[in-house]
């Protein structure tokens, strides 16, 4: 490897999904990583720099896989960045305690010829477990390098680093191992590469060619597409029909698929490895794990245990996030009364005040509230729990047709409902994919939050966390039910099996919930101060123009007029002036409101709604919700904002809680969670699923949602 | 005059914002970002890594 003048090394992080991938990701770059939404059961793809030894060590995460076949797309994405980019290193995470089905990945990735590093992660638990390891053996078994690491806690991350730059300076440390796969297969293996061989030079740029016979003997599709490319017609006609003959000998032979022997022998290959390697202490304790999921994960209780840890999430972030709330609200009412001073009056002053501060202020009095339940999330995640929930929901999702595969986009999905679609790219079967897409929208993403905390805080104050945890439990109730009819009707068939990970109890680091955390709340302040800026600003001006001029009702200066004069003159007292003027402004504000372009919009579409409850303002804050959930809340702001004399958070507050009652507050609350996500999530969902089922998945939430509200409305109505 | 310059702050800001507004349903429906916040520039990772693999060929 010759070295870049600025010593740049580029590593990949590969490994099984669990193995600890994020925290030795987090260990290695610190605080200067890149977060970007991306595929996979932990869902945020990770870049990030290390300045190390006169080193820039650029480290890339890739999806975690168990394996690098081309059965999933994160396999694919995994592999063809490996083939594709050939990183300076491909450092292969390995769950220490769990080596037998953690080294599978890395049999492929010795295959794959490439510069490894092995990171023995979780040393702490597998010394714990008492089992005793040749370390330097095992290496020189695998052919590279092994670092014990314990990523929670960061050891080991400067000798896995020292090891990165000893093989990136010598690439050819560790002796090459090829893992046999028995006279049978290797005789077919050789004719085929001496075939390639021919071809040696347009294909060894790319692979290394054992590892693409062995690819050819497991039919691996992309290999196929790919080689097609390459070699001309002629020979890849030879190629394949060589490779055909090939397989069908080895099932004559040895009576079975050649994938199913290659499998075992790399099976095997790292039995034996372990076997020369490790000395187990026998166990006869339940470890803590077990004892912990005899109550989490018991048939009974398990269910009950997850919605009260559920609901004591909820309680918690509305306890605890009302007092930064209502400090963030105090600094925005300030700031706003000292703008209204500053300031003369005018449309700037409107603009900044009911348009940016009303809107995205709006927003942004959430962010800690918003905070804490990424925080509790994290903290579920992060300890293992949420696997648990998976678990616990596949007996339900088994009834339902699906498994607990599907719950894992469907947790993820509240967070945000864009990693959740790309998520369910881990399911096989294209059916079990599209219903787990179509009842993903149903999971309360983050965007959603702010309005059920507006909502619920107006309207419910004392049972604010209740009331939004029975939203949360809405969804997940709507999404099982959605789930049963589409597999009954569009998209039958069986679910495919499928083994539930679940991984140790883990206790969770500060610094991995706190970046888990910022992660999510740096989209939402990036939104807040981005896409949702834009909005408020579009909003307000649809919301003062075109202007009223002098086409009033009423002649409301007139009134005004003679209010002020019979103030003067004694007529009546201070108070009655302020009220009776404050009255006769608000008819105007509203009046202004009803005229201008969003008004109209408005009056246009309360039509549609009105039977749901909702006004024209309700209605339109529904359409804004389409670029974005939390424009709903920056466009109730706004839109209050310019009917409200004092321009604080509480009146806005108490503006909204005289206009509705609590019936069309919750009712609205379960439109904003019902109907289709936001257009970014639109947009993915496309990209994923295809036109045809974007447009079913927005005419059926629609639907849905339209007439689940119309129906707790009407009903309601009767009681209250 | 002071309308005159309210009036072209706000004649600007709005241009902006439609202008950024227009530009962010753009890039959702051309799928040219993963995230909803990256309007103003593209943060997917899967065209970093082809950039960077692009760059490291040159090299």
């Amino acid at each position: 490897m010759v070295e870049t003048k600025d010593k740049e090394v580029i590593i990949a992080l590969a490994g099984s999904p669990n193995s600890g991938k994020t925290s030795i990701f987090n260990n290695l770059t610190g605080a200067m990583q890149h977060v970007g939404n991306y595929p996979g059961v932990t869902v945020e793809q990770k870049t990030g720099l290390r300045k190390y030894k006169g080193y820039t060590i650029k480290v890339f995460d890739l999806p975690g896989t168990y394996s690098l076949t081309a059965y999933t797309l994160e396999e694919l994405v995994a592999r063809n960045y490996i083939i594709n980019e050939r990183p300076d290193i491909v450092v292969s995470i390995v769950d220490s305690s769990n080596l037998l089905r953690n080294l599978y990945l890395s049999t492929q990735l010795i295959e794959l010829d490439v510069p490894l590093v092995f990171a023995f992660n979780m040393s702490d638990v597998f010394k714990k477990s008492g089992t005793e390891i040749n370390l330097s053996l095992l290496s020189q078994l695998l052919g590279a390098p092994i670092v014990q690491t314990v990523g929670s806690k960061g050891t080991g991350t400067n000798e896995l680093l020292d090891k990165i730059l000893e093989v990136y300076k010598n690439p050819q440390t560790g002796k090459k191992v090829n893992i046999k796969y028995g006279d049978e297969l290797e005789n077919e293996l050789s004719k085929i590469i001496k075939l390639l061989k021919k071809d040696e030079a347009k294909l060894s740029q790319k692979f290394n060619l054992r590892w693409l016979s062995i690819k050819l003997l497991e039919r691996d599709r992309e290999v196929l597409k790919s080689l097609e490319v390459l070699l001309e017609e002629k020979k890849y006609k030879d190629l394949v029909k060589m490779v055909e003959n090939s397989i069908n000998h080895i099932k004559n032979v040895l009576r079975d698929m050649p994938e199913t022997i290659i499998a075992e022998s790399r099976y095997g290959f790292i039995n034996g490895a372990l076997k020369e390697t490790l000395k187990e202490k026998p166990q006869n304790e339940i470890s803590a794990s077990d004892r912990i999921d005899r109550i989490l994960i018991n048939r009974i209780l398990g269910l009950p245990v997850f919605a009260i840890i559920m609901w004591l999430m909820f309680q918690l972030v509305f306890k605890i996030g009302d007092y930064p709330m209502n400090w963030l609200a105090l600094g925005f009412s300030k700031l706003s009364q000292l703008l209204s001073n500053l300031m003369p009056t005018g449309l700037l002053k409107s603009l900044l005040i009911d348009g940016i501060i009303g809107g995205v202020g709006g927003i942004l009095v959430f962010t800690p509230k918003v905070m804490l339940l990424f925080i509790s999330i994290a903290l579920l995640e992060d300890s293992g729990y949420m696997a648990r929930v998976a678990f616990i929901m596949d007996r339900i999702m088994h009834k339902i047709g699906l498994h607990g595969k599907s719950f894992i986009p469907m947790l993820i999905g509240f967070g945000c409902t864009i990693p959740a679609y790309m998520c369910t790219r881990t399911l096989e079967n294209r059916n079990d994919r599209m219903i787990t897409m179509h009842i993903n929208t149903f999971m309360s993403c983050g965007g959603r939050l702010p309005v059920y905390i507006l909502f619920a805080g107006i309207f419910f104050p004392k049972n604010a966390g209740n009331i939004i945890f029975s939203i949360y439990v809405i969804g997940i109730v709507i999404a099982v039910l959605m789930a049963k009819l589409l597999r009954a009707t569009r998209f039958r068939g069986e679910a495919e099996p499928f083994v539930m990970e679940l991984p140790n109890y883990r206790v969770p680091t500060v610094k991995g919930v706190m970046i888990h955390m910022w992660e999510r709340t740096w989209q939402y302040l990036k939104k807040a101060g981005t896409i949702i800026l834009a909005i408020s600003i579009i909003m307000w001006i649809l919301f003062t123009f075109p202007r009223i001029g002098n086409a009033y009702s009423e002649d409301y200066s007139k009134q005004l007029a003679r209010l002020e004069q019979s103030f003067k003159s004694g007529d009546i007292s201070e108070k009655e002036y302020k009220d009776t003027s404050g009255v006769i402004e608000g008819k105007m504000a509203a009046e202004e409101l009803s005229y201008s372009a969003a008004g109209r919009i408005g009056y246009f579409v309360e039509p549609v709604f009105e039977p749901l409850g909702f006004d024209w303002r309700l209605s339109l804050a529904s359409i804004s919700g389409i670029a974005g959930k939390e424009v709903v809340v920056s466009t109730m702001g706004t839109l209050f904002s310019l009917t409200t004399e004092n321009k604080d958070s509480p009146s806005i507050r108490n503006a909204i809680a005289e206009q509705y009652n609590p019936l069309v507050g919750y009712n609205f609350m379960l439109f904003s969670l019902l109907y289709f996500p936001c257009v970014a999530s639109l947009a993915v969902f496309k990209k994923e699923a295809g036109t045809k089922e974007l447009l079913f998945q927005i005419g059926y939430t629609l639907g849905l949602a339209w007439v689940i509200s119309f129906i707790v409305f009407q009903i309601g109505r009767i009681f209250l | 005059m002071f309308r005159i310059i309210e009036i072209i702050i706000i004649a600007l800001t709005g241009a902006a914002a439609v202008g950024f507004f227009i530009r962010y349903f753009i890039n959702e429906i051309k799928g040219k970002k993963t995230c909803a916040s990256c309007a103003v520039k593209d943060f997917c990772v899967e065209s970093k890594i082809k950039k960077e693999g692009k760059r490291r060929k040159e090299h």
